[in-house]
């Protein structure tokens, strides 16, 4: 006690010796900062990860060459091997105390074809000839059949444009000679007369110059999607609805749905006006003026696109809103013209009074699309769009897990060709009928029937249109075809407070028992990338702290070491008067330890009072990438008493060392020496 | 100003238990400041390896062609024009060479798996001699239908050099093409840029894959070996193609890979062309750098802080100390100012020794582990390279050398200055 007093009275008395408190506070300040920093990064990054499908736990398994990543890079979805029985596996999961659901997953990748301009326009002529014969159906075929050659003759343009980049076949010339046959003079009385094999030819010599319209990549996660609501409560549906339990669907993620489907004209409106938000302006943004400049460029094609009613209406809409007269193209043009000043105004216009005359989404629930495999060759497998989701609270819309959608199972293992066991058991059958038997144990419908090798065979007819011709699977399931085929790997969500690694050990376990072979990750290492970048701000926190500390201990040091030899005649007299050597030690070393725990304590009452006063509401983060690490839109710095002690006592065991040596070398002093020293 | 040298050097010897601690924190942050300054170095300049080997050159003409709105190829169809263009500005000891850009399936057996395609005209490409290849040799890809593939997707496909593997690509009007071709290399791990350019091919077997016609090339590239100013260099480019009456995109700080969708959207057929500088095509890959660049000027201030703290206690409490030595020297007629300058050199001599010892012995240490030391994996590929790159340079560590000496100098102000605040006569009084 009384040595403790001795040391407090000291510091009191020497207002130098409080620097080393003051670097304790500094230090103490800066790595409180720094772990509440890191924690909510290493939070958010967990909530996004968790909450977005990966769950707490991922079972693979355990054959695999490689584990389960729900973010893959170009390269595409790691390689799983499917369970063997996947309804024993989720059983057993099931069974492990804190389990609270288990999702089968499967990840990859798709591209949609949105079909070509001209397939659209052929399948709504097609439908106007259809019509039972009258003087509108006439006028209405009349006026089609005038933008039909509009349209032709630009596909003609396109076509001798071809020959600019691509070397040109027989083939396409050929096509390319039907279309100018086509389009001799009297093309509109000709096709009045005979639509339909016009059509026909158009079709199939025409269309697929085009090719299958813009490729859209999808980024896919198949599952089951009512069970997948249930277990991940942040799904939010935008528009549409979840597709009912055992029918097959997709579930656009509404980021990619607006990146994709919307109308390239508001698309950019809305880029513009995200980037003016941001605090950039047209007049000193290139790229936002190159936005608008597009948008100008774009009305030709959108105008030719519009059905005459639409444009009908969105003309007299264009007239009110700029107040004068004009024809469409004109109009549009000039609205679509804009400036720092005008664009608020316009862009409230364009959604209000523009928007319900556009098609402003080309694809939209109940419609449905075509999704091919991205590695090819892959079967087009046409699937309903039911709607669009995003994740609450998960960042912006085009956050990575906001652009992912939610397909079924059946769906996705039909576009990677991976077969069913009910389809594996009939090609053995089939094998085993053929007398071939053990021929090929490994028969699969997908290398009896995929091509390996295909040199763009010359089609004499265009096979299919991507939006509606491909043929799939039936529209609804069952459970069991579900679960009998192969599933890769599946998200194991927790209870709040059941520890993940007690619960994965104890899966293990079971398999173990049981004889099947099963393996887990964590979120972390399921996140891929994102997952490390956690791990990499966690190693350059300590990184930071440990040099830090270095250079708190040189410094406290040192000038402990100055104060020891201001103070000798001091110890000299405590020494002289009975004092021990091991007591004098203990109060100088004290003296290093009250200097370090009051600093580290003020300091991390700074760093606690800075986060909670500077951020206490949360720091905005604007950018989509960083608000998928931090879990929201909104940064909280979330300080731990645990953290913030761990912090002090790091500090007071940094000043304490500090103190060891001048403590030491203090309490050496010979008496008779530090009276003289102190007498002279 | 000789004798306050002496004596100033003389101090500093003098006290050698503090100052020794005092040299070993000046020593250290100089140490610290060069270490992390080549750290920076060394992973910039191997990320502009790996960029400049696999990516992109120095600057870059490349190509988007549109038969129609719907479909987008990377690829200039007539290059001779844009050659002829360009050719007059190329800077000396600039080397140009041919690129070709593209994604495609590649398949093996039934193992696909997907990537960017890098068309290559193996035999005016020494550069890619720094490339590291596992198996094979990356001259076969002269030969025409051979491919080169990094390992992570040979891994996948399970192929060997001398097996058959299958590209598919996509023609223009939607068809599927296929080429069989034979793996003449294994390439290894790259950094990030593993998945970013996975399969090699020549140029030739590139143009067959896309249905491009034998005028068309993906990318000009121009490689210099000097310091070349990119961006003035990409702009008169621009300018030039411009006036030579070429279409030429905006210029925007974004890789080829980021501007295919964006590009898809927009309206225009026909030919664009795009000129980029390495920095641009790899701004995806600029985290990391700028990174570390956040990190060293940080860790900077942080070290700062520390030297001028924990100096300006040392030099006070010497102050205190000297009281009697410095009112000798003032009692012998020494003036106030050279009191001050006598302080001040004394913390600057100091910085300036220690510093310069921390940063020789941290530049010696990253020469030595430069290169040595092997990472794991995650960091490599963050960092480009299978060893921690380190590249101290004599700039850096003669700025560290300064900013510490600077510092020193600062912190050692205000005790100077309260040092010849002293009276002679208080000073000698002490001794008394």
């Amino acid at each position: 006690m009384t040595l403790g007093l001795l040391a407090l009275q000291s510091i009191r008395s020497r207002p130098r010796s409080w620097i080393v408190g003051l670097l304790a506070a500094g230090a103490a300040a800066v790595l409180t900062v720094g772990v509440a920093l890191v924690a909510s990064i290493h939070d958010g990054t967990r909530r996004t990860l968790i909450e977005s499908g990966a769950g707490h736990l991922q079972v693979y398994d355990a054959r695999s060459p490689e584990s389960p990543l729900l973010v893959f890079g170009p390269n595409g979805p790691p390689t799983l091997e499917p369970f063997a029985d996947y309804p024993a596996v989720e059983a057993l999961v099931r069974g492990v105390e804190g389990v609270r659901e288990v999702v089968p997953l499967e990840v990859n990748r798709a591209t949609v074809f949105r079909g070509n301009y001209l397939d659209e326009m052929l399948a709504a002529l097609r439908a106007v000839v259809r019509e039972p014969p009258s003087p509108e159906r006439d006028a209405r075929l009349a006026r089609r059949a005038e933008d039909l050659e509009a349209t032709l003759r630009r596909v003609a343009r396109e076509a001798a444009r071809h020959a600019d980049a691509f070397t040109v076949g027989a083939e396409h010339e050929e096509d390319r000679r039907a279309l100018e046959s086509v389009l001799a003079p009297g093309f509109q009385q000709r096709f009045l007369a005979e639509p339909l094999p016009t059509l026909e030819l158009l079709e199939n010599r025409v269309a697929r110059q085009l090719g299958e319209g813009e490729a859209v990549e999808l980024d896919l996660m198949g599952t089951e999607l009512p069970r997948f609501a249930r277990a991940f409560p942040r799904v939010e549906v935008v528009t549409g609805q979840l597709p009912p339990e055992g029918s097959r669907g997709l579930m656009l993620g509404h980021g990619a749905w607006e990146q994709n489907f919307k109308l390239p004209i508001a698309w950019r409106l809305d880029e513009v006006s995200r980037g003016l938000a941001r605090g950039a302006t047209l007049a000193g943004d290139e790229g936002l003026r190159t936005l608008v400049e597009r948008n100008r460029e774009d009305v030709p094609e959108l105008v030719s696109r519009l059905e005459q009613e639409q444009a009908t209406a969105l003309r007299a809409a264009l007239e009110r809103v700029q107040g004068h007269p004009g024809a469409l193209e004109a109009l549009l043009e000039d609205f679509l013209t804009l400036d720092d000043a005008t664009f608020a105004p316009r862009y409230a216009a364009f959604y209000q009074e523009l928007a319900p005359h556009l098609p402003l989404y080309r694809v939209k629930p109940g419609d449905t699309l075509v999704l091919k495999g991205s590695v090819e060759p892959s079967p087009g497998v046409p699937v309903r769009v039911w709607g669009t989701y995003r994740f609450k609270g998960l960042g912006g819309d085009f956050s990575r897990v906001n652009i992912t959608s939610l397909v079924d199972l059946v769906t996705l293992r039909h576009l990677t060709g991976r077969p069913t066991r009910a389809e594996r058991e009939e090609t053995r059958r089939l094998v085993a009928s053929l007398g071939l038997a053990g021929a090929s144990v490994d028969a699969s419908p997908e290398s009896l029937v995929l091509p390996t090798i295909e040199d763009a065979p010359a089609a004499p007819a265009r096979q299919d249109t991507a939006l509606t011709r491909a043929e799939g699977p039936p529209p609804t399931f069952t459970d069991e075809e579900v679960r009998s085929g192969s599933i890769l790997h599946a998200a194991v969500v927790l209870a709040p407070d059941a520890p993940a690694d007690a619960v994965a050990a104890r899966i293990q376990e079971l398999a173990t028992a049981k004889g099947l072979s099963l393996k887990t990750v964590g979120w972390e290492e399921a996140g891929g990338f994102v997952g490390g970048v956690v791990g990499m701000a966690q190693v350059l926190l300590l990184a930071i702290a440990a040099l830090i500390s270095f250079f708190v201990l040189l410094v406290a040091t040192g000038t402990l070491l100055l104060l020891a030899r201001e103070r000798v005649a001091e110890v000299g007299t405590l020494r002289a008067v009975g004092m021990h050597r091991r007591e004098v030690f203990v109060v100088l070393l004290a003296e290093g330890l009250v200097l370090g725990f009051v600093g580290g304590a003020v300091g991390a009452g700074l760093g606690a009072a800075l986060i909670l006063g500077g951020a206490g509401g949360g720091i905005p983060v604007e950018d989509a990438a960083l608000q998928l690490f931090l879990g929201g839109p909104v940064l909280v710095p979330r300080l731990e008493w645990a953290h913030a002690v761990a912090v002090v006592v790091g500090v007071v065991g940094v000043v304490a060392g500090a103190a060891l040596l001048p403590a030491w070398r203090g309490s050496r002093v010979a008496p008779l020496v530090a009276m003289r020293q102190g007498g002279e | 100003m000789r004798a306050l040298l002496r004596i100033a050097l003389r101090n500093l010897l003098a006290h050698r238990e503090n100052g020794l601690l005092l040299i070993l924190m000046l020593a250290g942050a100089s140490a610290v400041l060069v270490g992390l300054r080549a750290l920076h170095v060394g992973v910039a300049s191997s990320q502009r390896e790996a960029v400049t080997a696999l990516l992109a050159g120095d600057v870059n003409v490349g190509g988007y062609f549109k038969a129609h709105p719907d479909a987008l190829a990377p690829v200039i169809g007539d290059s001779g024009p844009v050659r002829a263009a360009v050719e007059p500005l190329r800077p000396a000891g600039c080397l140009w060479r041919e690129r070709g850009r593209g994604h495609a399936t590649v398949g093996a057996g039934r193992q696909r798996t997907r990537s960017y395609v890098v068309g290559v005209d193996i035999t005016r490409e020494p550069d890619l001699q720094s490339l590291k290849v596992t198996d094979g040799a990356l001259e076969s890809l002269a030969r025409p239908r051979t491919v080169a593939l990094s390992s992570v997707l040979a891994e996948r496909l399970k192929v060997r050099v001398g097996d058959m593997a299958t590209l598919y690509g996509r023609l223009p009007d939607g068809r599927r093409n296929a080429l069989d071709v034979e793996v003449a290399a294994i390439t290894g791990r790259v950094g990030l840029l593993g998945e970013a350019a996975g399969i090699l091919v020549s140029n030739a077997t590139l143009r067959e894959l896309g249905g491009y016609r034998p005028e068309a090339a993906g990318v000009l590239q121009w490689v210099c070996d000097g310091q070349v100013d990119t961006d003035e260099v990409a702009d008169r480019l621009r300018q030039a193609l411009r006036d030579a009456r070429f279409e030429v995109l905006p210029a925007t700080h974004e890789s080829y890979g980021d501007k295919l969708a964006p590009l898809l959207r927009e309206p225009w057929t026909g030919q664009r062309l795009d000129v980029t500088s390495w920095e641009d095509e790899s701004s995806f890959l600029s985290f990391v750098t700028a990174g570390l660049a956040a990190l060293t000027v940080l860790v900077a201030l942080g070290l700062m802080s520390v030297v001028i703290t924990g100096l300006f206690v040392a030099l006070s409490v010497a102050v205190r100390e000297r009281t009697r030595e410095i009112g000798t020297l003032r009692a012998m007629g020494m003036h106030r100012r050279s009191v001050v300058a006598l302080f001040v050199l004394e913390g600057l001599l100091l910085g300036l020794l220690a510093s310069a010892a921390g940063a020789a012995l941290s530049a010696g240490l990253c020469a030595l582990l430069g290169g040595s030391v092997p990472l794991p994996e995650p960091v490599s590929n963050l960092f480009f390279s299978a060893t921690l790159p380190l590249q101290p340079r004599l700039a850096d560590a003669l700025l560290a050398v300064f900013l510490v000496t600077t510092a020193a100098g600062l912190a050692s102000i205000v005790p100077a200055f309260r040092a010849a605040a002293l009276q002679p006569r208080s000073a000698m009084e002490s001794l008394t």
